[in-house]
């Protein structure tokens, strides 16, 4: 009898708002709990799955040499907004080699399917207000310098740019230093910038999709 | 408005109620104010009757025709405050009034009814007159600020919250309009959506007085009260409007009530506003996307047949859309810093009127009907109430989804009051009531982000009883109460999958509180309470950011090393639970008032964020919060000093002072209101003429850095420790800021006024600067603090028409 009753009110909740009879079944609910009695409850309605465009678990770099196999390097976020850090694969390259690098940026919550699975694709979409940033402590000879995360006008060879002439990032240019080496730190940022974007703007403006930092090493 | 009353009061004298033949009694007085001088046209009227007269020349006034009976009688004068009294009459009887003006807060008498929640042996502290006048334009958290002992936690220039002797949010319970108000009140950033301009008076009870209102009073409980309905015949009301320079904001007002002459009994009042901000600034830069639109309505009407028995239904809709500092909004914690390091907020821009994301909307709607009975000792009164809240949050988001709102809640309550109220005597009123809720709150579909907080629905129900006893010259009360909630979960954890709970809570309260008279004009009053409260499902749940927040946040059930939302029954989980000791000593004189406030508050079981590490996705690294339970103290004073120095000078001064410790752990809490002091001069002429009471007041604010802060870890420090894989967090939880606590400051602030009296009707006009020397300050209790400064002068010019 008070199953029933409850059990009501979640069944009439998938269109209470239009329901007349919501009301009323809640009214006598309320007594219930008015005259001390324990509720037996049906189960709660879960939310609607959301597809989740902006979360990004997924992101692969690939560094295509000029000839010969490409290197495919991750970084993958075991649980998205758990507490668990991301994995990020170290970058190994050949010495005296120019590399294409380009990203793929998934999220692995959509299925492969839907449009909210291919991140960079939307990066690419509005590539007028996102930039990528790049900095590393050693390991390539062109571009020269550190990046540009700490100073914009550092040089990085974007390979790619925005409808405004603007560059984007997602294929960039890179030719590796002579001798071997360990232990650089390359990063990658992207940032969000949404009336923001300028041939000025800089890695401290708009908002961070993406900050990953990998280990990079250059093989002879 | 009081002055057409008595108008009417006059010519309907002699169509009133015909009384039968025992009635033969007589009242003679006079109305004196606080100096002695005789107030001609003063109004006295019986509540009860609905009849009444005015003063005459000399100050004195003669109902006739009583019976043998307790009238209530309200007395009132323009630019005094309105003294209700109750009178016993036994024979004809003199009887002197003594009106005080409309100026100092605590003497005032608050009309009670029915409805009226005020216990005398509670510490309260009650806004209302020309205190509350002073407030109009500013929403409820900010008014309440004017209230010793209440302070706010702030997220920009427009969203306040009140926190009553250092707790706040779930912990403070707001009465609005006798309905228990239901809302989405776990964010800092969520205003309760409640419009103060209705409010005739707004009374905050500083005890943990959970007994009347239901559960989650543990720092105390803010009623606000719309006038009573008129009693008189005809039609009044008031248009208010109010322009500020800073915000270019503008307010419209208007109220209309009325009481039927050909249907003696019925009687309505409706009432809305509009209120338009554009960005608020600080001295040196516009605080872009702070602007607000905000449109409130409502109407009420009545029924009261005679003094015993009553019905009223009340209709209410606030709906604002309001933004959020762009420049707040970061998406990891080097945003925060580049932010932090940023002397003017990233996005600034010149003042604009318009709102984009970061924003939020939020609609609640009230729907209420009343009823009471009086049959000899016995008052039965009965409340239903419906209440709708709909809140979405718009956050900067990539594309077009800063168009979809990436918290979008639906939450439905009922609430059935009622309670039998048994008088034998004066000195002998028991009470006991029962509470009944029931409420769901849902994710509306589209938000394209996994859900923050699951679905739920609660099942609330309450019983309670009171004692009140008048004993020589004590005032004695007692209350016990038990509460069960029930709640039902659905929701979505960090992979997208379904998980469903169902758990319910049950525990007793009680309070216990006296007032003693000391001598002629003091009181002193102690109350000890104990009040609980069960979690929020976002205390349990909490799942990611929201709306600008550089913080992940982690509910009490969220496994810490897989992140998997366990079973309610599988953990270690204990109710919070307060124990609160106020004691207040009063005295008023002829020339000074003085209220001194101490309180302790053991909060057992704490409920709150703590971080708990640093974890790193594709946007970076971020520190993350897990709500944790600890036990609490909180311990402070509050003082008031009212001088009269001279006919025309008076002085106040308000300190509140507050230690709050995290007892488990010897350390400190975040942003808990630091010390502070507010000092006024105010001089005041009754005019003559047109106008009528002039003054001026000035005063400074002062603002002390809070030294009771936890220590700060820099984004720097943080980022470095992780670099050498270092967890900073793991073997010290200590609670932590990024910054370190602003500085104190010091406010100046000025405000004048007057009455134009347009023959019975008259017209306030007052014009008030705030940050008179447009001082650069932060606040430590606004989240916005690490992004900007708080808001520069404001010039503020408002304009009252009472008709």
């Amino acid at each position: 009898m008070f199953k029933y009753y409850n059990c009501n009110i979640v069944a009439f909740k998938m269109n209470r708002m239009k329901n007349p009879l919501f009301k009323l079944s809640r009214l006598h609910a309320f007594a219930l709990v008015l005259i001390g009695v324990v509720v037996v409850s049906c189960d709660e309605d879960e939310p609607a799955k959301e597809d989740t465009p902006e979360l990004i678990t997924k992101v692969t770099l690939t560094f295509t040499p000029t000839t010969g196999e490409p290197i495919m390097v991750t970084a993958e976020d075991p649980d998205n907004i758990g507490s668990q850090d991301i994995v990020t694969g170290p970058i190994a390259l050949k010495s005296n080699t120019t590399y294409t690098l380009s990203m793929s940026i998934i999220n692995g919550l959509a299925d492969p399917g839907d449009e909210a699975y291919d991140i960079g694709k939307e990066i690419e979409e509005e590539a007028d207000e996102h930039m990528f940033f790049f900095s590393w402590t050693g390991g390539f000879t062109s571009p020269a310098g550190d990046g540009n995360i700490d100073n914009r006008s550092d040089a990085v060879g974007y390979a790619d740019e925005d409808a405004n002439g603007l560059p984007l990032g997602l294929i960039t240019t890179w030719t590796t230093s002579s001798e071997a080496s360990t232990e650089n730190i390359f990063r990658i940022v992207l940032k969000h910038q949404p009336d923001l974007k300028s041939a000025t703007s800089t890695a401290e403006d708009g908002e961070t999709d993406i900050d990953l930092e990998f280990d990079l090493s250059i093989e002879e | 408005m009081k002055a057409l009353h008595s108008i009417f009061l006059l010519l309907i004298s002699s169509l009133a109620f015909s009384q039968s033949a025992p009635c033969q009694l007589s009242l003679k007085g006079k109305v004196l104010d606080d100096q002695g001088i005789t107030l001609p046209g003063a109004s006295v009227i019986i509540v009860e009757l609905g009849r009444g007269t005015s003063t005459n020349q000399s100050g004195e006034f003669l109902l006739e025709s009583l019976c043998e009976n307790t009238y209530t009688l309200s007395v009132s004068f323009l630019g005094y405050k309105t003294l209700v009294q109750k009178v016993k009459l036994k024979k004809s009887e003199n009887i002197f009034f003594q009106l005080s003006p409309d100026e100092t807060m605590l003497s005032e008498i608050v009309v009670q009814d029915h409805y009226d929640h005020i216990s005398e042996s509670q510490t309260t502290a009650i806004l209302s007159g020309s205190n509350l006048d002073a407030t109009r334009g500013k929403t409820l958290g900010a008014a309440l600020r004017s209230i010793t002992g209440v302070n706010t936690i702030q997220s920009g220039p427009a969203i306040f919250k009140p926190v009553i002797h250092g707790v706040h949010s779930q912990r403070i319970l707001i009465l609005n309009n006798g309905v228990r108000h239901e809302g989405q009140q776990w964010g800092a950033e969520h205003a309760p959506e409640i419009d103060p301009l209705l409010a005739s008076n707004i009374v905050v009870v500083k005890d943990a007085s959970a007994i009347k209102y239901g559960t989650d009073a543990l720092g105390g409980v803010v009623i606000v009260n719309p006038a009573d309905l008129p009693i008189t015949p005809g039609i009044g009301g008031t248009i208010h409007s109010i322009v500020q320079s800073n915000g270019r904001s503008g307010i419209l007002a208007a109220v209309v009530e009325g009481a039927s002459e050909k249907l003696p009994g019925f009687n309505w009042r409706t009432h809305g506003s509009y209120k338009r901000s554009g960005d608020f600034n600080t001295p040196d830069y516009s605080l872009t996307n702070t602007g607000f639109s905000e449109s409130n309505f409502s109407a009420a009407f009545g029924y009261h047949k005679n003094e015993a028995s009553g019905f009223e239904i009340f209709y209410s809709h606030f709906g604002t859309e309001l933004g959020i500092l762009k420049g707040s909004s970061v998406s990891s914690e080097e945003d925060l810093q580049n932010a932090y390091e940023s002397p003017v907020p990233q996005y600034t821009s010149n003042f604009s009127y318009d709102i984009a994301a970061p924003k939020q909307t939020v609609k609640h709607d009230l729907i209420k009907a009343t009823s009471h009975f009086h049959r000899g000792a016995n008052t039965y009164s009965l409340q239903y109430a419906f209440q709708l809240n709909q809140r979405k949050e718009f956050d900067l988001r990539r594309g077009t989804l800063s168009e979809t709102p990436s918290i979008d809640l639906t939450m439905m309550t009922h609430t059935l009051d009622a309670e039998w109220e048994y008088e034998p005597s004066e000195n002998n009123i028991r009470c006991i009531g029962i509470n009944g809720l029931m409420q769901s709150n849902d994710n509306n579909p589209g938000t394209q982000r996994i859900p923050f907080i699951p679905n739920f629905s609660n099942y609330s129900g309450g019983l309670y009883f009171i004692q009140k006893v008048n004993w020589k010259q004590w005032k004695l009360e007692g209350g016990v109460r038990t509460d069960y909630r029930y709640y039902t979960v659905a929701g979505r954890d960090y992979l997208n999958q379904v998980y469903k709970d169902q758990f319910d809570f049950s525990n007793v309260s009680a309070t216990l509180g006296a007032t003693h008279k000391v001598k002629k004009n003091g009181f002193f009053t102690t109350g000890l309470s104990t009040a609980w409260r069960p979690p929020h499902v976002a205390e349990l749940y909490s799942q990611g950011t929201h709306q600008s927040a550089a913080a992940i946040e982690f509910g009490l059930l969220l496994d810490e090393s897989t992140n998997e939302v366990r079973e309610f029954s599988t953990v270690d989980f204990k109710n919070e639970k307060a124990l609160k000791w106020v004691n207040t000593y009063g005295l008023t004189t002829r020339n000074t008032q003085v209220e001194l406030s101490a309180y302790v508050n053991y909060i057992f079981n704490y409920l709150h964020l703590r971080p708990e590490g640093i974890t790193q996705d594709v946007r970076g690294t971020y520190p993350y919060f897990r709500y944790r339970q600890t036990d609490a103290s909180f311990v402070g004073v509050d003082m008031l000093l009212n001088q009269t120095l001279s006919r025309y000078l008076s002085a106040r001064a308000k300190v509140s002072l507050l230690a709050a410790t995290d007892v488990s752990n010897d350390y400190y809490f975040i942003y808990m209101p630091s010390n502070r002091m507010d000092v006024m001069m105010r001089y005041e002429h009754p005019l003559q003429g047109v106008l009528a009471n002039g003054f001026i007041e000035m005063g400074v604010n002062y603002v002390a850095k809070q030294n009771r802060a936890p220590r700060v870890v820099s984004i720097e420090e943080i980022e470095d420790a992780k670099a050498q894989g270092i967890n900073l967090f793991e073997t010290d939880n200590r609670m932590f800021d990024f910054v370190e606590a602003p500085d104190a400051y010091m406010l100046a602030y000025v405000t004048l006024g007057s009455t134009v009296k347009l023959g019975e009707k008259k017209l306030d006009v007052r014009i008030s600067c705030d940050n008179l020397l447009n001082t650069s300050y932060r606040e430590y209790t606004n989240r916005l603090r690490y992004f900007s400064d708080e808001v520069g002068r404001n010039v503020s010019f408002s304009l009252k028409y009472s008709f």
